[in-house]
């Protein structure tokens, strides 16, 4: 046998990698706390390897804080795991009828694990806000923003060109076909705080002379990103914009002046943020990634109730309109927790509330592989009930055959 | 062993191209040709019969990584202030805490959820953008106009005193049935906000009981 197939299929190792696996849920689970769960699971699991540091948060942090372990990350376990489950059945397993119960559950356990990684790649989560009476076609993503120009010209459709923030670079004029100019960029801050200069002199002068930088003295500090799941970023840039006659303003936009309806009125005067060029009006906006859906969901109400008396929730449901043109369908719907709409690949889960129960958050999820999980459990499970029954029935067949002790 | 090896390759190379090419997230630039937007705010007109008026301007305000009123750094300066001293009347029931409020409650229990006042207390670092936008941004939340001036700002401002700190207080009816009265507590580097809010009557039984709680508020900061 080949040292490299006899190493990959060793049960030491399947040990081996199983220990590190809880190691790292260890690790991650106390790192959860500086970093949130959206960085921990991109850090830790979706990850080859791992450069783990001595948290600042540990005791005698200052003496151990050079600390730094390189560990396998999840994707690397994962792929091992299934290298080692794979050759370990190839290694040992001998074709017999009385094996098919291991043989589905090491179907299921593969299954699981590639389930595992289809969702790392493909699973996308999103939200839809709605106020009550309001309606929205199109869904927003909680982490990647972009930066967007929307031509308003047509009156009946918009154009809508989106930029991520990704784009943003100082050394890195930004020409795109759909785009009648050059977009420059200035700065761009993930995380900022806003202030006014006559409240806070020592905030910084931006270097923005349009739209909403031009009526008041309002500015933005940079920030370091902040991962806690309580709490915002309030990303913040200015961008040059440059028309074939020259500079067509420097402009001030952030994730803040998204919904103008959200913003107190000082910020309001200047916004929404346009100019004109080649007889086409252009708003620029910073915001959260859409998506656009080809259907329409409407709240018809929020409900929100407690128990008498108390302040424990008794009931959240959304009462919503979906109507889709394209198949003509226009049907109420119920969604409340743990019963969620599930349309065009889509899940709507009640998420959130807020606005005195008037808005309704959903979170919109996208996971091709979500029943590959259940799949995976149940060929486990039949796997294991089919082995036992086997191995019960051929241990008393043999029973009822051996002479009995007189 | 040939077709073990052959397997193994198989394998290896699926779970290479696992781990090994997790694609980055798409920043290519898109172009969209989307309908007008449909203004979501609710307006009187397009409100399901039956539901309380909801004033203009009011926004999806926190509970989840969507809400944009909690600006960073909000909550560590909420919870570093010392919370004062005060005697909420019994019949207030707390209810709708967040890292980014000092205290929160609403009243009267007994009516349904939509019927209740709100009463918030919140501490903000700086000075919130003046006296004048705040009242400002009061008003429109129960549907005034948002264009009062600074020489027209002592007829909704009424100054008090609150446990020695010199206070606004300010008191709206708004036309579409939502009331508010607001109190800002301007001091070196913070700002205090008292803010009892809600449907009209729900504000106008509340308005003694939260004079009664104003007054008995001792500061710890």
């Amino acid at each position: 046998m080949r040292p490299v197939f006899k190493f990959f299929s060793s049960l030491r190792l399947t040990v081996t990698l199983l220990a590190f696996s809880m190691l790292l849920v260890l690790l991650a689970t106390f790192e959860q706390v500086q970093w949130g769960v959206f960085e921990v699971q991109k850090r830790f699991f979706e990850a080859i390897v791992v450069l783990w540091q001595y948290p600042a948060q540990w005791p005698h942090a200052d003496a151990w804080q050079w600390l730094k372990v390189p560990l396998p990350g999840g994707f690397l376990l994962g792929g091992l795991l299934l290298i080692n489950l794979c050759c370990a059945h190839f290694r040992y397993f001998r074709a017999s009828w009385r094996k098919t119960g291991i043989v589905l559950i090491h179907a299921g356990i593969v299954l699981l694990i590639v389930s595992g990684f289809l969702t790392a790649y493909l699973q996308q989560e999103n939200y839809m806000w709605i106020n009550v009476g309001g309606q929205a076609n199109f869904i927003e993503s909680f982490h990647d923003r972009d930066l967007v120009f929307i031509d308003h010209t047509d009156p009946k459709t918009d154009t809508v060109v989106s930029i991520p923030v990704s784009r943003l670079d100082a050394n890195q004029p930004i020409h795109d076909p759909a785009l009648p100019f050059t977009v420059k960029t200035i700065f761009y801050y993930p995380n900022s705080t806003p202030g006014l200069r006559s409240q806070n002199p020592e905030m910084p002068v931006l270097p923005a002379d349009h739209g909403v930088a031009l009526n008041h003295d309002l500015t933005f500090a940079r920030l370091p990103y902040n991962y806690s799941t309580e709490e915002l970023n309030v990303a913040s840039a200015v961008v040059d914009i440059e028309g074939s006659q020259g500079s067509l303003g420097k402009w001030l936009v952030s994730t803040m002046f998204d919904d103008p309806k959200t913003m107190p009125p000082i910020f309001k005067s200047g916004l929404p943020q346009t100019f004109t060029m080649d007889g086409h009006t252009w708003e620029v906006i910073l915001r959260p990634r859409r998506t656009y859906l080809p259907y329409t969901i409407k709240l018809d109400n929020f409900i929100h109730q407690l128990y008498p008396g108390t302040t424990v929730p008794q009931r959240y449901e959304s009462q919503v309109h979906l109507s889709n043109p394209t198949t003509n369908e226009d049907r109420p719907v119920l969604i409340y927790m743990n019963h969620p709409l599930r349309y065009g690949g889509l899940t709507f889960y009640q998420s959130s509330f807020a606005q005195g129960d008037s808005a309704s958050m959903l979170e919109v999820v996208r996971n091709p592989g979500a029943p590959l999980p259940y799949i995976a459990v149940l060929l486990v499970g039949i796997g294991m009930a089919l082995h036992f029954t086997l191995s019960l029935t051929a241990h008393l067949r043999r029973q009822s055959s051996s002479p009995r002790a007189s | 062993m040939s077709l073990n090896a052959l397997l193994l390759a198989a394998v290896g190379l699926v779970a290479l191209a696992a781990t090994g090419c997790k694609p980055k997230s798409d920043d290519s630039i898109r172009v969209e040709r989307v309908p007008k937007e449909v203004d979501s705010a609710p307006t009187a007109s397009n409100l399901p019969a039956g539901h309380p008026a909801i004033a203009n301007g009011a926004a999806p305000s926190m509970s989840g990584p969507a809400g944009m009123s909690a600006l960073p750094g909000m909550a560590e300066f909420t919870a570093a202030t010392p919370t004062p001293k005060w005697s909420p009347p019994a019949d207030w029931v707390e209810a709708g805490m967040t890292a980014t409020r000092k205290g929160s409650w609403r009243t009267p229990v007994s009516a349904a959820a939509d019927q209740q006042a709100e009463i918030v207390v919140s501490v903000f670092e700086g000075q919130l953008g003046g006296l004048l936008a705040n009242v400002n941004r009061w008003r429109g939340k129960v549907g005034l106009p948002t264009d009062l001036t600074d020489a027209r700002l002592g007829e909704n401002v009424q100054n008090i005193t609150l446990n020695g700190r010199a206070a606004q207080l300010v008191s709206l009816d708004g036309p579409q049935g939502q009331s508010l009265d607001g109190v800002l507590v301007f001091l070196p580097g913070k700002v205090w906000s008292l803010l009892l809010s809600g449907p009209t009557p729900a504000v106008k039984n509340e308005r003694t009981a939260f004079r009664a709680f104003l007054d008995g508020i001792r500061w710890q900061d």
